[in-house]
C-alpha cells in the first residue's frame, strides 16, 4: 500500500497534467523530488516553463 | 457463505500469565475469548500486540518505567519468550533480546490493532496533539507540504518581481523620456525616436575621431617642425656670422706676421709631427746636415711656440667652419621633414574633408588660411599665422571630439535604458504567461491536499457517524466531526453535535458510557483505514462501562465490522455475552467463543471447556452411550424454554404476568392452536432453495409430554423409575428437532422482521412463517 504522500501526490500531478499545467514527462521528473522531499522552487519553475514551452511547440505543430 | 478463517494457530510461550505453553487454533474469523478477571484475556491480546507491534500493551502508561522486565512469566526470562502466529500463507515467531523484539520472517507481519479498556477514552480525552499522532500514519504528508512550500514561495518571489519589474519600467520610461527632451527636444514619438537613434551606427563616429586625431597629431607635429626649421634656419644664421668673423681674425694675425709665417709655420708643425716619430736627430732631415742637429727637435717646439697666436686662431676657424657645416644640414633636414609632414597634413585634410567639421565656414576659413601658408616656400611660412591657424584648428577638432564623446555616450545610455526597459517587458511578458500557470498549480496543490485530508477525516467521522449510530440509533449523535485545527500543526480536535449544540467537544457533553462507544467506535474506523486483509483487529474487554441496551447493539456492530477484517479477537468477562452465544442469540456461525479456565501459577492460563451452544450440548447428551435421561430432560427443557420465549414473544402470546420470569408450563400452552398449525420455518441448502420443515405437531406433542421435563430432569421423582426411558429420549428429540429446525448453527434465531413477510436471521439462512399470529 502506497503512503499518503505518494496517494495525494498521484492525484496532483494527474491533475496538473490534466489542466496541462505539466506534461507528462515534466510530471515524470518532478515526481521523485517530491516525495523525496528535497523539492526546490526552481524545480518546479523549471518543470512549468519547460511544459508551457512544449504546449507552445504543439500548439504550432497543430497550427502553423 | 460464513468466511474461512486466515489465522491457523496462535501459540504463547512464557509471555506473561503464559506459564505454560498455550495454544488456540483458531476456526472461524472471530473469536470471543470469554474469562472472568485474571484469568489471561490480556495475555493473550499482548501476544498478538508483541507480534504486530514489537510491544506488551497492558503493561504501558501504568509508570513501570522500561516494561519489558515485566514481560516474561513469573520465573522466566526475555529470552524464554516466544509467540507464534500461523496463518494460511506463513508462519512468523517473534522472540525477544535484550533489548529487541525480533520477528522472523520480518516481511509481510499482519496489522495489528490492540485496543484495552483502559485506552478506549484516550482517543477522545487526549490532547489534540496526541490525538493527531494516531491517524498521523494516514494523513502524513509532510513531503507534499514542502512542495507546496517551495511552489507558494516561488509564486511569491515571481509576484514581488513582477512588482519591481513595474517600478522599473517606470524608471526606465523617464529615463528614456529624458534623453529624448534632451536629445530630440520631445519631437515625435518617444520610443519610435529611441528605436532609431539606438539604430545609429557609432563606427562612423569612431572613424571620424580617428581620423580627426591624425589629423590634430599632424598639425602639431607641423607647428613643432617649423618652430625646428626656423631654429635651424636661426642657428644657420649665426654661425655664418662666426665663419666670418673667425676668417677675419686669420686674416688680421696673418698680416700682422712676417711674410710666409704661415708657411714656416706649417713646416716647423710638419718637423715636429717627424720629431715625435724619430725622437733621436743625427742630422737635419730637410738639408741633411749634421750641423746644427743637435738639440733640433727642441729648437722646433721653441719656435712652434712662438707663432702659436696664429695657430689657435687657425684652429678655431676650423671649428667654426666644421659647425656652420652641421647647421646647413641640420636646416636642410628639418626643412625636409617640415616638407613632409606639410603634405602629410594636406592628404589628413583631405581624410577629413568630408566631414561636417571641415564643412563649417569657420573652419573651412582657418584650413585656407594654413593651406595659403603651406603653399609658400618654407623659408617664407609666418609662424605666428600658421601656429595661430593650428591653434584654432586644433581647438576646434577637439570641441568636435568632445562633441562626438558627449553624444556617443548619450546614446550608449539610450541603449542601455531602451535594453533595460525591452528587458523588463520581456520579464513581465514571460511572468505575465507563467504566473496564471504557477497560481492554478497551486491551487490545485492547496485543493488536492485539503481534498484529501478531508476526505480521510471525512471517512473517519462518517465512519465513525455510521457505527455509533448503529448503537444509538435515533439519538442524533452520530454528528461526528474530525478536524484539524488550522491554526495549530499536527493537531486533531473531535466534535459531535449535541441537541442544540453544534461541534460540541463529546468529552464535555456525552456519558461516560457514550463516550466509551465514540472511542470503540473512533478505534474501528482509524483500524479500518489500513488493509483490512492484513488486520487483526482486537478488542480487549472493551465492554466497560457499557450499559446493558446498547451491549447488544455493540455486540451485533462488532459481529457485522469485524468481518471486514483479517481476524478479529475480542475478550471479554461479560457474562450475558457468553450465553446469548451459546444459547444462539447471536450469529454464532461466524464466531467462535473460547471460554478461560482459573489461571493458576502451575498451569497459567487454561482454555477451558469451549462454550458449546445449548443445542451442541444436546445432540451430544442424546448421542452419548450410556444416556443421562436427567441431563437429557434437563438441557432439552432449559432449551424448549428459550424457543417458548422467542415464539410467545415474537407472536405476542398471552403468558401468564409472573414476577420471577415464566415456566415451561406457563410458556407453552400460550402457543395457541392455530399459531400451531401456521408455524413452519425453511431453511437454506446450499444451493439457495429451501427446505420446508412444520413445527405445530412437534410443540403440539411437547405440550402433552412437557411434564416429562420436570419427572426426569428437575427433581426427585419415584414416578421417573416407572415411566419407560423413550419418555424422556422422545422428550429429548423433540426439542433437538424443534431447536435444528428454529436456531440456524451460524445465525442463530430468526430475529428479523424486515421482510415484511416472515422472520429471519440476518443472511436468511432460515425464516420463520408466518409474521404474525394468526387471529
Amino acid at each position: 500500500m502506497t503512503n499518503p504522500s505518494e496517494r495525494l501526490m498521484t492525484k496532483i500531478i494527474q491533475q496538473l497534467q490534466a489542466e496541462q499545467i505539466l506534461t507528462e514527462q515534466e510530471a515524470n521528473k518532478i515526481a521523485g523530488k517530491i516525495l523525496s522531499g528535497k523539492i526546490r522552487a526552481e524545480d518546479w519553475r523549471l518543470a512549468i516553463e519547460l511544459s508551457m514551452d512544449k504546449g507552445d511547440q504543439n500548439a504550432e505543430e497543430t497550427h502553423p | 457463505m460464513p468466511k474461512k478463517p486466515t489465522l491457523k494457530k496462535l501459540t504463547v510461550h512464557a509471555l506473561r500469565g503464559a506459564m505454560q505453553p498455550v495454544e488456540i487454533e483458531f476456526h472461524k474469523p472471530l473469536t470471543l475469548i470469554y474469562g472472568e478477571n485474571g484469568t489471561g484475556k490480556s495475555t493473550l491480546c499482548d501476544a498478538l500486540d508483541l507480534l504486530g507491534n514489537q510491544k506488551v500493551g497492558s503493561v504501558e502508561g501504568r509508570g513501570l518505567g522500561t516494561t519489558n522486565v515485566y514481560w516474561p512469566s513469573i520465573e522466566k526470562t526475555k529470552g524464554d519468550i516466544y509467540v507464534e502466529l500461523e496463518t494460511k500463507s506463513n508462519t512468523w515467531r517473534a522472540t525477544v533480546s535484550t533489548k529487541n523484539v525480533n520477528i522472523n520472517p520480518s516481511t509481510d507481519v499482519p496489522s495489528v490493532h490492540v485496543l484495552r479498556r483502559a485506552q478506549i477514552l484516550d482517543l477522545i480525552q487526549a490532547n489534540p496533539a496526541d490525538r493527531f499522532k494516531v491517524i498521523k500514519p494516514f494523513i502524513d504528508i509532510t513531503e507534499i507540504e514542502k512542495s507546496e512550500t517551495e511552489l507558494r514561495s516561488l509564486l511569491n518571489t515571481l509576484e514581488k518581481e513582477q512588482t519591481e519589474a513595474s517600478t522599473r519600467l517606470g524608471e526606465n520610461r523617464v529615463t528614456i523620456e529624458s534623453y529624448w527632451q534632451r536629445l530630440a527636444n520631445s519631437k515625435g514619438s518617444v520610443f519610435e525616436w529611441a528605436r532609431q537613434e539606438t539604430q545609429t551606427n557609432l563606427d562612423g563616429f569612431d572613424n571620424e575621431i580617428s581620423k580627426l586625431r591624425q589629423l590634430e597629431h599632424t598639425l602639431n607635429n607641423v607647428k613643432r617642425e617649423q618652430q625646428n626649421y626656423q631654429q635651424a634656419q636661426e642657428n644657420l644664421t649665426k654661425t655664418q656670422t662666426e665663419v666670418t668673423q673667425e676668417q677675419q681674425k686669420v686674416e688680421t694675425i696673418t698680416q700682422q706676421a712676417l711674410p710666409g709665417t704661415k708657411e714656416v709655420l706649417e713646416i716647423l708643425q710638419a718637423a715636429s709631427r717627424h720629431f715625435s716619430s724619430h725622437p733621436i736627430v743625427e742630422k737635419c732631415p730637410l738639408c741633411e746636415s749634421s750641423e746644427f742637429a743637435n738639440g733640433l727637435p727642441d729648437k722646433v717646439a721653441q719656435k712652434i711656440s712662438q707663432l702659436n697666436i696664429l695657430d689657435r686662431a687657425i684652429v678655431s676657424k676650423k671649428q667654426v667652419d666644421a659647425k656652420f657645416s652641421n647647421d646647413q644640414n641640420k636646416k636642410e633636414s628639418e626643412g625636409k621633414k617640415l616638407t613632409e609632414t606639410i603634405t602629410a597634413l594636406s592628404q589628413n585634410i583631405e581624410d577629413c574633408i568630408s566631414f561636417s567639421l571641415l564643412q563649417e565656414s569657420k573652419t573651412q576659413e582657418i584650413i585656407s588660411i594654413l593651406k595659403q601658408q603651406l603653399s609658400n616656400s618654407i623659408d617664407l611660412i609666418s609662424s605666428p599665422i600658421l601656429n595661430q591657424a593650428i591653434d584654432s584648428l586644433i581647438g576646434t577638432i577637439n570641441q568636435r571630439r568632445d562633441d562626438i564623446a558627449n553624444y556617443k555616450g548619450e546614446i550608449n545610455g539610450l541603449k542601455s535604458a531602451l535594453q533595460q526597459y525591452d528587458t523588463n517587458i520581456e520579464n513581465q511578458r514571460a511572468s505575465s504567461i507563467l504566473l496564471p500557470a504557477l497560481r492554478q498549480a497551486l491551487q490545485i496543490h492547496e485543493i488536492q491536499r485539503k481534498q484529501f485530508v478531508d476526505d480521510i477525516l471525512s471517512k473517519i467521522a462518517n465512519e465513525v457517524g455510521r457505527l455509533y449510530e448503529l448503537l444509538h440509533p435515533g439519538e442524533g449523535l452520530n454528528k461526528i466531526a474530525l478536524m484539524l485545527d488550522p491554526k495549530k500543526k499536527a493537531s486533531l480536535e473531535i466534535a459531535a453535535n449535541f441537541f442544540s449544540l453544534e461541534n460540541a467537544p463529546p468529552a464535555a457533553y456525552f456519558s461516560d458510557s457514550h463516550l466509551d462507544t465514540l472511542g470503540l467506535c473512533i478505534f474501528i474506523a482509524i483500524a479500518a483505514l489500513n488493509n483490512l486483509e492484513n488486520t487483526i483487529l482486537v478488542l480487549d474487554d472493551v465492554l466497560g462501562s457499557i450499559d446493558e441496551p446498547h451491549v447488544e447493539r455493540l455486540v451485533e456492530m462488532i459481529y457485522s465490522e469485524t468481518e471486514r477484517f483479517m481476524h478479529c479477537i475480542i475478550t471479554t468477562h461479560y457474562r450475558p455475552w457468553r450465553e446469548k452465544f451459546r444459547l444462539g442469540q447471536l450469529r454464532n456461525g461466524q464466531c467462535q467463543l473460547i471460554e478461560l479456565g482459573k489461571w493458576s501459577h502451575s498451569n497459567g492460563v487454561s482454555i477451558g471447556v469451549k462454550g458449546a451452544p445449548p443445542v451442541d450440548e444436546l445432540r451430544k447428551l442424546i448421542q452419548a452411550n450410556p444416556q443421562s435421561l436427567q441431563l437429557i430432560c434437563a438441557s432439552a427443557g432449559v432449551l424448549l424454554e428459550q424457543i417458548c420465549d422467542f415464539i410467545t414473544e415474537k407472536y405476542e402470546c398471552s403468558v401468564p404476568r409472573k414476577k420471577h420470569g415464566h415456566t415451561l408450563g406457563d410458556l407453552l400452552p400460550s402457543i395457541n392452536n392455530k399459531l400451531l398449525a401456521a408455524l413452519r420455518t425453511e431453511t437454506k441448502k446450499a444451493d439457495g432453495s429451501y427446505l420446508n420443515h412444520t413445527l405445530g405437531s412437534k410443540l403440539e406433542e411437547l405440550k402433552n409430554i412437557s411434564s416429562t421435563r420436570n419427572i426426569f430432569g428437575c427433581h426427585y421423582n419415584v414416578l421417573s423409575q416407572h415411566l419407560p426411558e423413550q419418555d424422556a429420549q422422545r422428550f429429548g428429540q423433540l426439542v433437538l428437532e424443534v431447536a435444528e429446525c428454529l436456531i440456524c448453527p451460524e445465525e442463530g434465531l430468526p430475529s428479523s422482521d424486515r421482510s415484511g413477510s416472515y422472520w429471519a436471521t440476518k443472511d436468511e439462512t432460515l425464516r420463520l412463517h408466518p409474521l404474525r399470529k394468526p387471529s
